[in-house]
């Protein structure tokens, strides 16, 4: 197992980085009321740990281009969606 | 070292090494195809709860405000390290370490039985006045974004379960690579549908 995690240092790094993400998104939110400014961070943070899942979990940096600009469409869309909802 | 060639999987000859060539794509076109037609369905429904909450913003932030954010928290948490189990196997299973990639499979199961099991308890707080989560378009939504996503974890937690049996009772080959990096991303998939409709749910207001 530790000559894995070594070998594929990558994975646990980007794991390290999304749960990172995920303690921030809970500080930030531990107040009770979350004003705007706030709203919009925590969906563009969850926007950049899809990202981190897309590229290093699901190894869509290794797919062909269009599977990676269909992802990144899907990823730039919902995250529009959601902005603008909260907006 | 090379991938195991047609040649080798016809012998059963098992020749990895611990990472992939260069080039190497995990899964198939089939799985991606899936993967993009649920996110799709999925895009929909964040575009519907959008829509929803534009009728009545002050009722969705009121009720939200009442969900038990810190359970979805855990379960955030929960499905990130079981998608990091789940990638973590793929990767003993390319390296020929069969056993140690069945046991991270199992893993990342195991923490979806868990999700299942806190999203359960959640629910059952959640639905203690029925009149009130029925007359509700936020509980509406909630319960169909959360279900749906609830029975992609089960499906998840049966094939990750049912390829770590294949793996330690079928020969290693390609085409089985090729299912178990298929449902790794499968499961990639539910991880990153929570990390959208967590935040969407629980804290965005």
């Amino acid at each position: 197992m530790r000559q894995l995690l070594r070998a594929h240092c990558r994975l646990t790094i980007a794991w390290l980085i999304v749960a990172g993400i995920t303690a921030v998104l809970a500080v930030l939110t531990a107040a009770t009321s979350v004003p705007p400014p706030v709203t919009y961070a925590i969906l563009l943070l969850a926007a950049a740990k899809v990202a981190v899942v897309m590229s290093e979990f699901m190894e869509l940096r290794m797919e062909p281009k269009g599977w990676r600009i269909a992802a990144a469409a899907w990823l730039v869309a919902v995250s529009a969606i959601l902005l603008v909802t909260f907006t | 070292m090379p991938i195991p060639t047609d040649k080798a999987e016809v012998a059963g000859v098992v020749a990895v090494g611990a990472r992939q060539p260069s080039g190497h794509r995990a899964g198939t076109d089939g799985i991606w195809v899936f993967i993009l037609v649920d996110l799709t369905f999925f895009a929909v429904l964040f575009l519907a709860f959008g829509i929803e909450r534009g009728k009545d913003p002050d009722l969705f932030n009121r009720t939200s405000d009442g969900l038990h954010a810190g359970l979805g928290l855990i379960n955030l948490f929960v499905l990130l390290t079981s998608s990091w189990f789940a990638a973590l196997a793929v990767q003993a299973y390319r390296a020929n370490h069969i056993a140690l990639a069945a046991r991270l499979f199992c893993a990342a199961a195991g923490c979806g039985l868990v999700f299942a099991a806190v999203k359960v308890a959640e629910y059952r707080l959640e639905i203690f006045d029925v009149a009130a989560v029925a007359d509700n378009p936020f509980f509406t939504m909630y319960f169909v974004m959360t279900g749906l996503h609830f029975l992609h974890v089960l499906i998840g937690v049966a094939l990750l379960l049912g390829m770590a049996r294949s793996m330690m009772l079928r020969r290693r080959t390609r085409s089985a690579l090729r299912r178990y990096e298929s449902t790794a991303i499968y499961w990639h998939m539910v991880d990153l549908l929570w990390i959208v409709i967590f935040p969407t749910l629980y804290l965005a207001r």
